[in-house]
C-alpha cells in the first residue's frame, strides 16, 4: 500500500489474527525509557501522566491545607506569619482548583476517550503531549515562587488593588499571572483536542446518543475552556501590563482605572471553570453508577441535556461572587435568577442518579461507595450554594467560612470523591489488577467521615461570623471549637487520602492486587471490551457498535442492529485511525496518526523560557525563546508524507 | 493475513481537501482568540460607559488616516488568500503561490500602517486608560497578524516547493482561515475603537 495514495477500500479482517496483533503492537509502542516518555504521544501514557502529576498537586495542595488548619487549631497561634499564611492560602486555592482538579479529569478523558469511542488515539496525539508537558512546566513555574519565597499573595481570585504594584511590588502577582496565563494555554490546546476527538475520531455508529455520559461531561467542558479560558488571560495580561508598564486598568494609588473591572472579567472565567472542574466527574458517577447498579442510567437524554445546559447556564451567573460590590438591584436579581436556575439541571442530574440506584441491584463496591457519597455531598454543597444565590442571605454570609464549607463540599465532594471512585473503578482497566477492597472500605469511610467532621463545622464557624482569608482570631469570639473540629477533621480526611495511597502501593506497585482481566465489574461500555492493561493499538481491528452499551447488548436487547467487535476495519499502513461523521458516526476519512515526536516537550520549555525570562524581566530571554519556539512550531508543523500532508510527487 | 471482506465504498486517506483535521482544529483556535478579543471589547466599553469628567476618548474621536487604509489591506489580503485557497484546488499554482504572495504583501502593508498610526498618537500607552485600551487592543490585534506573517509565509515556501495540489492542501486551508479571522477580529476593533465614538 503506498502512502501517496488518495483513497482505498478499507479492509475489514477478524480481531484474532496474531500477526495482525504483532504487526500493530511493533506500529504502535513508544520507545521505552526516558527518552521514549519524552517523546511519547500515546494517550494512554499522557493520561498517566496527567493522573500521576496532577495527583502530586493534589499532596502538595494538600499538605499546605494542613499546615493553615495546625495555625487555626487553636486561636492566637504564631505558627505562620500573616504573609506566609497568605501566600499558604493563594497557592492551595490556586493548586488544588487549576492543577489538579481540571488535568486530573483531563488524565482520565486522555487515557480513556478513544478506548470509549472505539479508536486508537485522540485527533491531535503530539498536541496532546504538548498540553501535557505546558500543564508540568506551568505547575513549575507557579512553584518557582514559592521555592524563593515569593509565592502570589492574594488569593486564587487576586483582586486588585492589593495584587496593584504600588501595594505588592514583588514578583509574587507576576508568578500568579504569568503563571494563569502559561497554565491556560495547556487548558486550550487540551480543549481543542479533546472537542475535535469527539467530532472526529469515533467507531462507525458511535453517534451522539451513544456517547457515554463522562463524554458529554468532558466535552461541554472543553468547549466551555475555549471561551472561557481567554477572559482571565485577558485579565491577567492586562493587571500584568498595568504593573510593567504602568498602564490604567484597574486602579491603584490613582483613580484612573476600574477595580471591579478585574472582578467582572475573572469571574466570569471562574464560575464556568467551576463547572469545567465537576462536569467531567458528575459525567464519570452517571457512568459508574450504572455498573455497579446493574442496569443503564435511568434518563440518559435528560442527563446529557442537563449536563451541557449547566455549562451553558454557568456563563450567566458570574455576578452572584459580586453581589455585595455595590451593583443595581435590577443586575443583582438577574443574576440570582440564573444562579437559583442552575439548580434544575442539578437536581434532573440528582433524580436519575437516584432512580438508577432505587431501580437497580446495587453492589456495594468501594467505586460504588465513593459514587454514592458523592450525591450526599454534592446535595449539601448544592443547598448551602442554593441559599447563598439569594441575594439577602449572600449579603449576610459572604467573604464567611460559609463560603469556604460551600466551595470545599462542592470541589471535594463533586471532583475528589468521583476520582478516587473512578481510580477504584478504571485502575484495573489500567493497570491490569484490582486495588483491596477491604482497605477501599477503610478509605471510604475515613474520608467521609473526615471530611465531614472537618467541613460541616465550617458552615457553623460562618454562621457565627469568622471571616474567611484570616490568618488567626481571639479567644473570646466562640470560634475555638468549631475551628479546633475542623483541624481534626481536615487529619482524618489526609488520613483517608494516605489510605489510597498505602492501596495503590500494595496492589498495583507491589503487584499483590488480584488480577483484574478485560471486564471485572462486567460493565457494559467499550473500555473493557479491551485487555487490561490495553494494547498501545487499543483495538486490533476498529470496532462498529450499535447501541450504548456495547457489551450488555444481548442482554438489553437494546439497539437497531448489533455491535460487531470480532471483525472491523483493519486500518494497519502505519499509524491509521477512523474518521467519522460529527453526528451519525458515519466513516468519513482514514486518518494518518503521527509518532512519537520531541517537538512538544521542546515547544512546552521554549514557552518556560519566555516566562521565564517576562517574570524575572530579562527581556532578552523572552526574545530568544519566542524566535526558538517559532523555529520548533515549523519544524512541528513541516507536512509530511507519512502522515497524508503533501502530494504523491513529493511521496 | 487472511482479510474476510472489505468496507465498501472506497475512503479517503490522511489530509484530504477540507476533511483534514487541522482544518478543524484551526476553526476551533479561532473561535477560543475570537472571545480573548470579545473580552478586551467588553473592557473597552465598560470603560466606555462609565461616567466621565471630559470627552470619550479624551482626545476625541480618533481619525480614519490609517485606519480606513488597514481595513482596506485586510480585506484585499482575505480576498487573495481566497484566490489561493480556490486556486490550489482547481491545480492552478500561479493563483496559489501570487495569492499567497498578495496576503504576505497586505499583512506588511497592514504592519506598516499600524506602527505609523502608533507612533502618529500624542499619547502613550500609560497617559490614561483610553490610551491603554488603544495601545493594548491594537497591539494584541498586531501580534496575531505578525503570526499570520509567519504563517503564510511558511505556506508560501512549502507551495513554491511543490508540496500541495487539488487533493493534500491543508496548510493553505489552514492559512486561509486565519486569514479571515484576523480579518473578522480587525473589522470588529476597527467599529468598537473607530466607529462607535462617532455614534454618541
Amino acid at each position: 500500500v503506498s502512502v501517496a495514495e488518495h483513497q482505498r477500500v478499507a479492509e475489514v479482517a477478524p480481531s484474532n489474527l496474531p500477526s495482525l496483533h504483532k504487526k500493530l503492537h511493533e506500529m504502535w509502542e513508544s520507545e521505552p525509557g526516558l527518552l521514549g516518555w519524552l517523546s511519547t504521544v500515546d494517550h494512554k501514557e499522557i493520561g498517566i501522566m496527567y493522573l500521576v502529576t496532577a495527583f502530586a498537586f493534589l499532596t502538595a495542595g494538600g499538605i499546605e491545607a494542613l499546615i493553615m488548619r495546625l495555625q487555626l487549631a487553636g486561636p492566637n497561634q504564631h505558627l505562620l506569619t500573616p504573609e506566609q499564611y497568605n501566600e499558604l492560602f493563594t497557592m492551595h486555592g490556586n493548586t488544588m482548583i487549576f492543577w489538579y482538579a481540571f488535568p486530573i479529569l483531563s488524565g482520565f478523558s486522555n487515557y480513556f476517550w478513544p478506548l470509549l469511542l472505539g479508536s486508537r488515539d485522540m485527533a491531535f496525539p503530539r498536541l496532546n503531549a504538548f498540553s501535557y508537558w505546558v500543564f508540568l512546566c506551568s505547575g513549575i513555574f507557579f512553584y518557582c515562587s514559592l521555592a524563593i519565597g515569593m509565592a502570589p499573595n492574594d488569593g486564587w481570585f487576586n483582586y486588585p488593588p492589593y495584587a496593584s504594584q504600588p501595594f505588592n511590588p514583588g514578583p509574587n502577582i507576576d508568578f500568579y499571572l504569568l503563571g494563569q496565563i502559561f497554565f491556560g494555554i495547556s487548558t486550550t490546546a487540551g480543549a481543542v483536542n479533546f472537542v475535535v476527538t469527539t467530532l472526529r475520531t469515533r467507531c462507525p455508529g458511535m453517534s451522539i446518543n451513544r456517547f457515554p455520559i463522562v463524554i458529554w461531561g468532558t466535552l461541554s467542558a472543553n468547549a466551555a475552556a475555549l471561551f472561557a479560558v481567554p477572559c482571565v488571560s485577558v485579565a491577567c495580561f492586562l493587571l500584568w501590563t498595568d504593573r510593567q508598564w504602568g498602564t490604567h486598568f484597574f486602579g491603584g494609588t490613582t483613580d484612573n482605572g476600574q477595580p471591579l473591572l478585574w472582578q467582572h472579567l475573572f469571574w466570569m472565567f471562574a464560575h464556568p471553570w467551576v463547572y469545567m472542574i465537576v462536569l467531567p466527574a458528575m459525567g464519570i458517577v452517571s457512568d459508574g453508577i450504572p455498573v455497579f447498579c446493574r442496569r443503564p442510567l435511568v434518563g440518559y437524554t435528560a442527563v446529557a441535556l442537563s449536563t451541557v445546559a449547566t455549562m451553558m447556564i454557568g456563563f450567566g451567573v458570574w455576578v452572584h461572587h459580586m453581589f455585595a460590590t455595590g451593583l443595581p438591584v435590577l443586575g443583582l436579581s438577574f443574576f440570582a435568577a440564573s444562579s437559583i436556575l442552575i439548580s434544575l439541571p442539578s437536581g434532573v442530574q440528582v433524580f436519575s442518579w437516584l432512580a438508577t440506584i432505587w431501580t437497580g441491584r446495587p453492589v456495594f463496591t468501594t467505586a460504588f461507595m465513593f459514587f454514592a457519597g458523592f450525591i450526599f455531598l454534592f446535595v449539601i454543597g448544592g443547598l448551602s450554594g442554593f441559599m447563598t444565590g439569594s441575594v439577602p442571605v449572600d449579603w449576610q454570609l459572604t467573604d464567611t467560612y460559609w463560603v469556604v464549607a460551600h466551595i470545599h463540599y462542592v470541589l471535594i465532594g463533586i471532583n475528589l470523591f468521583p476520582v478516587i471512585g473512578a481510580l477504584y473503578m478504571w485502575l484495573p482497566k489500567m493497570s491490569g489488577r484490582l486495588l483491596d477492597e477491604r482497605l477501599g472500605r477503610w478509605n471510604f469511610w475515613v474520608m467521609f467521615v473526615g471530611f465531614n467532621i472537618g467541613f460541616f463545622p465550617m458552615h457553623i464557624a460562618g454562621l457565627l461570623g469568622m471571616p474567611r482569608r484570616i490568618y488567626t482570631y481571639p479567644a473570646d469570639v466562640g470560634w475555638n471549637t468549631v475551628n479546633l473540629i475542623t483541624t481534626i477533621g481536615s487529619f482524618i480526611l489526609a488520613v483517608g487520602l494516605l489510605l489510597f495511597i498505602i492501596n495503590v502501593v500494595q496492589s498495583l506497585v507491589l503487584k499483590r492486587g488480584k488480577i483484574a482481566g478485560p471486564n471485572p465489574w462486567d460493565a457494559g461500555t467499550l473500555e473493557w471490551a479491551t485487555s487490561s492493561p490495553p494494547p498501545p493499538y487499543n483495538f486490533a481491528v476498529i470496532p462498529a457498535v450499535a447501541s450504548r452499551h456495547p457489551l450488555w447488548e444481548k442482554r438489553l436487547q437494546e439497539g437497531d442492529g448489533e455491535t460487531v467487535l470480532d471483525r472491523g476495519l483493519v486500518l494497519d499502513d502505519h499509524h491509521e485511525t477512523l474518521g467519522v461523521t460529527a453526528l451519525d458516526g458515519e466513516p468519513d476519512v482514514i486518518l494518518k496518526m503521527p509518532s512519537e515526536s520531541y517537538m512538544p516537550v521542546l515547544e512546552a520549555l521554549c514557552l518556560s523560557a519566555l516566562f521565564a525570562g517576562l517574570v524575572a524581566h530579562l527581556w532578552w530571554l523572552a526574545l530568544a525563546a519566542i524566535i526558538a519556539g517559532t523555529v520548533v512550531a515549523l519544524a512541528w508543523l513541516w507536512p509530511r508524507a507519512e502522515v497524508g500532508q503533501i502530494e504523491a510527487a513529493h511521496g | 493475513m487472511a482479510k474476510t471482506f472489505a468496507y465498501e465504498p472506497p475512503l479517503p486517506v490522511g489530509s484530504v481537501g477540507p476533511r483534514a483535521s487541522g482544518a478543524w482544529a484551526i476553526i476551533f483556535i479561532g473561535m477560543s482568540e475570537a472571545s480573548l478579543f470579545a473580552y478586551l471589547f467588553f473592557s473597552y466599553y465598560y470603560f466606555a460607559i462609565q461616567p466621565h469628567s471630559g470627552p470619550w476618548p479624551p482626545g476625541g474621536p480618533p481619525s480614519f488616516l490609517y485606519a480606513a487604509p488597514q481595513t482596506a489591506a485586510m480585506l484585499l489580503g482575505s480576498v487573495a488568500a481566497w484566490w489561493a485557497q480556490t486556486g490550489v484546488a482547481r491545480a492552478a499554482r500561479g493563483a496559489l503561490l501570487l495569492g499567497l504572495a498578495a496576503t504576505l504583501v497586505m499583512s506588511l502593508a497592514f504592519l506598516a500602517l499600524q506602527f505609523a498610526d502608533w507612533f502618529d498618537k500624542p499619547f502613550s500607552i500609560a497617559t490614561d486608560s483610553y490610551a491603554s485600551l488603544y495601545f493594548i487592543i491594537t497591539g494584541v490585534h498586531l501580534a496575531h497578524v505578525v503570526v499570520g506573517v509567519v504563517i503564510v509565509a511558511a505556506v508560501l515556501v512549502w507551495s513554491a516547493l511543490g508540496y500541495f495540489g487539488p487533493v493534500r492542501h491543508a496548510p493553505v486551508t489552514v492559512a486561509a482561515i486565519y486569514w479571515y479571522f484576523v480579518t473578522g477580529i480587525w473589522l470588529a476593533l476597527f467599529f468598537t475603537l473607530y466607529v462607535t465614538p462617532y455614534l454618541t
